[in-house]
């Protein structure tokens, strides 16, 4: 019997432990305070674990202190949560606190429930109240992007399959770099092979590129701009919508030079000077039923490419299209469908050729998996012309895997 | 604004206090998340040259860091909200 009852006594005593330290494991705990100071202002941005319902926020305190002294109370003015940031709330401080005081910490009071008790949640921070180290901060941020995002444009595709009992191959990389420290300055590579005739438009090119774009619909937008300044949120409202119903966003002007290649046995490389002239859209919604997504394109209205006997007029246009059904479990999470055309003029023979040559390259991918670089999934693809500089024609038809970076063409 | 004048996928409600956006996480998303490419990226950089004229120059002096739609809106923000602090306060 007293057996017994230690053990259901050892029992009770051990429920009531865990019902003590248990914790609801989707509490919004703080994760992250940034503390600001300076003209006169002070306040903190807390972030928490999770999305915050802001009518729970019962209360919040915060306490200063220097490196190794003792904390001080300060006088929280006001919170109030931040727009398009539901997991971060701003602490507004009566200002006033030393200037040795280099820490803050910052206490959020959060109703865990009907009739719940009210938990506090806290996080600590330095005071930045400098604003040019804010700002070097700011950068650290930006830069902070995982190394194969770091470029500006990084979009690979290799693929392989078999075809009457041979391996093929095909490669279509395109790299785009910015210049750190000249404006609008960008490098690229770009390398389209094949591995059998018919299927390989034998293209690289190399260079350098200024580009600059311009905005469109100039109007409209300060109008925007002046409406909100002046507290007119409908006005304001009311000119973005006529701006996000426009095609187009702004001209895009390029002028360049690159090295053009056939990068096979034929070794036929050229010194180009490439300019353009083009037209990029808005990013436009599509409301498929239980898939949206977005469309997007860019034409390229008229450029040139001159060299020592080269001089091509040319012309074309791109497209994408994303589609992402909302079904967690669909096995195809997201769709693309991209186009791109270009056709040049020949003014001058070149390989043999003159005239008009068109190019047209068109992918379908079906992505089924990824991690947060990487993007795994099937590609069809359509590639039919000729490019430049031997402009071998090509008709193929490609179906294989595909591995492309996160980032590119999202 | 910026953001949603280049795109249909982004909603933004000032009228209200805080601001309302659609998606409503949408400073935790990427730019290329809401529909954007590098090429939109620096018309954003653009817009934001003309409704900001004061940080005018570290738009342009950090161009290469900023015209990427693999950046979190989030970041991008942040940026912006220490330039203005160090314009304001002639740090």
């Amino acid at each position: 019997m007293s057996s017994n009852a230690r053990v259901w006594g050892f029992l009770c005593l051990l429920a009531a432990l865990l019902c003590a330290v248990a914790r609801p494991s989707d509490l919004p705990a703080v994760s992250l305070v940034e503390a600001f100071a300076g003209g006169g202002v002070e306040y903190a941005e807390v972030t928490f674990t999770t999305a915050v319902e802001w009518a729970r926020v019962r209360g919040a305190r915060a306490q200063s202190s220097t490196e190794a002294g003792r904390w001080e109370e300060r006088e929280v003015a006001s919170w109030a949560a931040l727009g398009g940031r539901p997991r971060q709330l701003r602490v507004m401080l009566a200002a006033g606190t030393p200037q040795a005081h280099t820490l803050l910490r910052v206490c959020v009071s959060l109703e865990t429930g009907a009739g719940q008790p009210v938990r506090e949640t806290c996080g600590q921070a330095r005071w930045e109240r400098e604003a040019a180290a804010e700002l070097r901060r700011a950068l650290d941020g930006l830069s902070r992007l995982p190394k194969t995002e770091r470029e500006k444009s990084v979009l690979a595709s290799v693929y392989m399959s078999r075809q009457q009992g041979s391996t093929v191959g095909s490669a279509d990389i395109s790299l785009v770099r910015s210049d750190a420290g000249a404006r609008d300055v960008s490098y690229f590579v770009r390398l389209k092979r094949g591995s059998l005739a018919g299927m390989d438009p034998h293209h690289m090119e190399a260079g350098g590129m200024w580009r600059r774009s311009i905005l469109m619909h100039r109007a409209e937008r300060a109008l925007v701009r002046k409406a909100l300044r002046r507290g007119d949120w409908a006005g304001g409202a009311g000119a973005l919508q006529e701006l996000q119903s426009k095609w187009f966003a702004g001209h895009t002007v390029e002028v360049g030079v690159k090295l053009e290649g056939d990068a096979s046995g034929v070794n036929r490389w050229l010194g180009l000077v490439d300019a353009g002239w083009g037209l990029q859209s808005t990013t436009r919604r599509v409301n498929l039923p239980d898939a949206p997504g977005w469309f997007r394109f860019r034409l390229l209205a008229a450029g040139v490419e001159a060299g020592r006997e080269q001089a091509r007029v040319k012309w074309g246009a791109g497209a994408a299209l994303m589609i992402a059904p909302r079904e967690q479990t669909a096995p195809i999470r997201r769709w693309e469908f991209t186009a791109e055309a270009v056709g040049r003029w020949l003014a001058r023979p070149e390989w043999g050729r003159r005239g008009v040559r068109a190019w047209l390259q068109a992918d379908a991918k079906a992505f089924f998996a990824g991690t947060g670089a990487m993007r795994y999934g099937l590609r069809l693809s359509l590639q039919r012309g000729a490019l430049p500089p031997l402009f071998a024609p090509v008709n193929s038809v490609q179906l294989g895997f595909v591995a492309e970076s996160a980032g590119a063409a999202e | 604004m910026a953001v949603a004048s280049l795109t249909a996928l982004v909603r933004v409600d000032a009228s209200r206090d805080p601001f309302m956006t659609n998606p409503a996480d949408l400073f935790e998303r990427t730019f290329s998340n809401v529909g954007l490419d590098d090429n939109q990226m620096e018309l954003l950089r653009e817009e934001l040259r003309l409704s900001l004229p004061c940080i005018a120059g570290d738009l342009a002096a950090h161009a290469a860091d900023l015209d990427r739609a693999g950046l979190r809106i989030g970041s991008y923000a942040a940026f912006l909200h220490a330039a203005l602090r160090a314009a304001s306060y002639g740090d």
